[in-house]
């Protein structure tokens, strides 16, 4: 029987778990999504311990009935605005001007070791390191060294700090749950990496994924990660700002915002759902076309921001396409507003046909408010399958060895 | 819960506002000129540059630790200046039902003096409100400054911080220099004001000392804030003023776990603008928050605007390691992202 792992995702309205094969086809064996208010977890962090490792445990209950619960390996998802994104450079000695050696597994591992040791802020530490390229003695931008012949091996790494706190928390609430973790899979990494193809991380990918509360963004190009970030504001911040312009409640807010993210409605459907809102005898007097208005203003805020954080990075130039995901990317002229403030083409992302085959159509899982989950189970898929130097991955067909790399977490 | 509460004496209460150092003598200097109704007193380590202040006392501290030289950006020489003179600062401060602690925290005589004002204040029973600025990034001083606070939880009933960085951010790159350290000055007057107009003028509909002292003993950060509508029209701005305040560090209006409220009017506010302005404020507010609210519902000669707004809030106790946190935190420069986009460009 093929080994378990477990992936928990941590969302910032819901705690996604999956179970399921380490085999070469990605074969999920139960999932299970549990909402959370804020008061557990918020803007993607541990608020409550104890509410958390409930979650957990309700969430395998089904699958411990039927099934021995011996996850082989644990990963968790995670995102924190916190997160702070570095590059570090390690180095490792091969053989000597006069006598260069092979590269070995061994070299590229002693490179990725020492990128690591780079200091970093009190309290904070490393949640995740990915290798992003190799330079072997003047040969620069190389994909996987081994076996070449080298003095000095290089690697530049992509290094994920975060507060200690903030990592600890999580571990500590799967163990309440009695479940052990042993790796942390920043969200946007995985979607990047899981949700983009080879030719648009080759061109230039802006990936963000906007959520309740939180945004998460990243950049690929030339196959390379260049930069990833999370920033505090989501879906939530529209009904904050329609609640402030109409004096509405919150849930009336995010009603007046699903009804408005759609292209078109009739006024007979637009004065019903105003009605269905209205409190007796006072009717809702609101313009569509204002409400309109302020979501696009709040989404035009949001990537305005991020185009200038890719400004202050250097990489406006590096990107020729924007994917979107996420809750708030159900708007339905999302991609035309980052269209215009990016002036690029962009595109909203939903899971596609590789997950439909693996959750069979499910429509309750296949849904933009759950590509991280989705990404993150299949980036730990991949970590597994690749360590287990299978010939290929079938669920994304991917070069073989690429993710070995990038899995020294 | 929204309760009003009918004030029956006229009794004052002794507020008095202490400078500590340069940037703390500087802002308290402004609030004694403005007429407020406190008493202020400025204390420096440097008899030079406090010969140059004006406030109802000033006292050079550390005399025989410094010469009056100064603290030299040292908060143990700081420290060691005010216990030489704390005798004269007790004097002076003793009697006050509210002590405001204002100083800059960075350098030697805010950092240093600061913390034991703060002390003895707690040990005197004074509830006291400090009201601090962090210095600017560049100047690598953080550290002495979140020492101080870390200090000064332990003794403060509520501290508000105030981040020049931040300040820095929100005024345009074409302000001078002066233009920001205004600003600084003018929201630490503004908690001032919004303390004083709380507490001592009183109106029909009040909130009073027992209601401020129930809700800055809750401790943790303090949210103040400050509108005015000059016309009915100006109502929602004087709204949006006080439940988005980017300029306080750490906190904002929906961080708040109780809040008081103060309305004054030329007399010309209506009813139906009163309970927007109340309704509005609570929607910010977390639910179950409980809010106490002032009015003045006669006009008073001393007031021109159409709606003055004052709202003090608390976040209820923290430890000093989350007020550090929640200072330092990454998100305090995202914090504008609570705002809604029109009303920040409105703003800048």
């Amino acid at each position: 029987m093929a080994e378990t792992f477990m992936v928990v995702d941590f969302c910032s309205s819901k705690v996604v778990t999956f179970i399921a094969e380490v085999s070469n086809e990605l074969v999920v064996k139960h999932w299970n999504l549990e909402p959370v208010d804020s008061d557990t977890i918020r803007q993607g962090q541990v608020y409550n311990l104890e509410n958390v490792a409930n979650k957990v445990r309700k969430s395998i209950e089904e699958y411990t009935k039927k099934s021995k619960f011996e996850p082989a390996h644990v990963f968790i998802g995670f995102s924190d605005p916190e997160i702070e994104f570095i590059t570090s450079i390690g180095m490792a000695a091969c053989g000597t001007p006069e006598n260069p050696a092979e590269i070995t597994e061994k070299h590229i591992e002693q490179a990725i070791k020492n990128s690591h040791t780079i200091k970093i802020e009190e309290g904070r530490s490393i949640a995740q390191a990915i290798p992003v390229r190799f330079n072997v003695d003047s040969k620069t931008d190389i994909k996987n060294p081994k076996g070449m012949l080298g003095v000095r091996l290089e690697v530049q790494s992509a290094l994920i700090t975060a507060k200690k706190s903030s990592l600890l928390n999580y571990k500590k609430a799967l163990e309440k749950a009695g479940i052990i973790a042993e790796s942390l899979i920043y969200q946007i990494i995985a979607e990047l990496y899981e949700l983009t193809t080879k030719e648009e991380r080759e061109n230039g990918i802006l990936f963000i994924d906007i959520g309740r509360d939180l945004t998460n963004y990243g950049v690929m190009s030339e196959d390379q990660l260049l930069f990833a970030e999370t920033v505090p504001v989501g879906g939530i911040n529209i009904n904050k700002d329609l609640r402030h312009y109409f004096h509405i409640t919150l849930d009336k807010a995010e009603e007046l915002k699903k009804f408005y993210s759609r292209k078109d409605y009739t006024d007979e459907e637009e004065r019903e759902f105003l009605n269905s809102i209205s409190s007796p005898g006072k009717p809702l007097q609101i313009r569509g076309e204002l409400v309109v208005q302020y979501i696009t203003d709040r989404l035009t805020d949001t990537f305005e921001y991020i185009k200038e954080r890719l400004h202050q990075n250097d990489l406006k130039d590096k990107i020729t396409f924007v994917k979107i995901t996420g809750g708030t990317s159900e708007i339905e002229y999302i991609d035309k507003i980052a269209e215009k403030v990016f002036n690029i083409t962009s595109e909203v992302y939903k899971p596609d046909e590789k997950l439909e085959k693996v959750f069979s159509n499910n429509e309750l899982l296949l849904t933009n408010r759950l590509s991280s989950s989705l990404a993150v189970l299949l980036f730990a898929h991949r970590k597994l399958t690749s360590n287990k130097e299978l010939s290929e991955t079938k669920i994304m067909g991917n070069v073989k060895g690429l993710f070995k790399r990038l899995f020294r977490i | 819960m929204i309760t009003a509460y009918k004030k029956n004496d006229m009794t004052s209460f002794k507020i008095k506002v202490v400078g500590v150092g340069g940037a703390g003598g500087n802002i308290v200097q402004k609030i004694y000129l403005s007429g407020l109704g406190c008493e202020t007193i400025i204390l420096n380590t440097d008899s030079q540059a406090i010969s140059r202040h004006r406030a109802h006392h000033l006292i050079t501290i550390g005399k025989t630790v410094t010469k009056g030289g100064g603290a030299g950006a040292d908060p143990d020489l700081g420290k060691k200046a005010a216990e030489e003179s704390i005798h004269e600062i007790l004097l002076k401060i003793q009697n006050a039902d509210l002590l405001i602690l204002v100083a800059g925290l960075g350098n030697g005589t805010g950092s240093g003096a600061s913390p034991v004002i703060a002390k003895y204040a707690r040990e005197k029973n004074i509830l006291t409100v400090g009201v601090f600025t962090l210095p600017f990034e560049a100047e690598g001083k953080k550290d002495v400054a979140f020492k101080a606070i870390a200090e000064m939880e332990k003794y403060l009933n509520t501290m508000v911080i105030i981040d020049n960085n931040v300040i820095s951010e929100l005024v345009s790159m074409e302000s001078s220099v002066k233009d920001a350290f205004d600003l600084v000055d003018r929201v630490v007057k503004n908690c001032v004001e919004s303390i004083i107009s709380i507490v001592q003028e009183t109106s029909d509909v009040n909130v009073d000392f027992n209601d401020l002292k129930s809700l800055v003993s809750r401790g943790g950060l303090g949210y103040f804030a400050k509108g005015i509508a000059e016309k009915p029209e100006d109502v929602d701005k004087a709204i949006e003023s006080v439940v988005f305040n980017p300029l306080l560090t750490g906190v904002t209006i929906s961080d708040v776990k109780g809040a008081l409220i103060n309305i004054k009017s030329n007399g010309e506010l209506t009813m139906n603008h009163f309970r927007e302005i109340l309704d509005k404020i609570r929607a910010h507010l977390p639910e179950k928050a409980p809010i106490k609210y002032g009015l003045q519902k006669e006009g008073d000669n001393r007031v021109d605007s159409y709606a003055e707004i004052y709202l003090i809030g608390t976040t209820g106790k923290r430890t000093t390691d989350e007020v550090i946190d929640k200072i330092t935190s990454k998100q305090t420069n995202w914090k504008n992202f609570e705002i809604p986009p029109g009303v920040r460009k409105h703003k800048k």
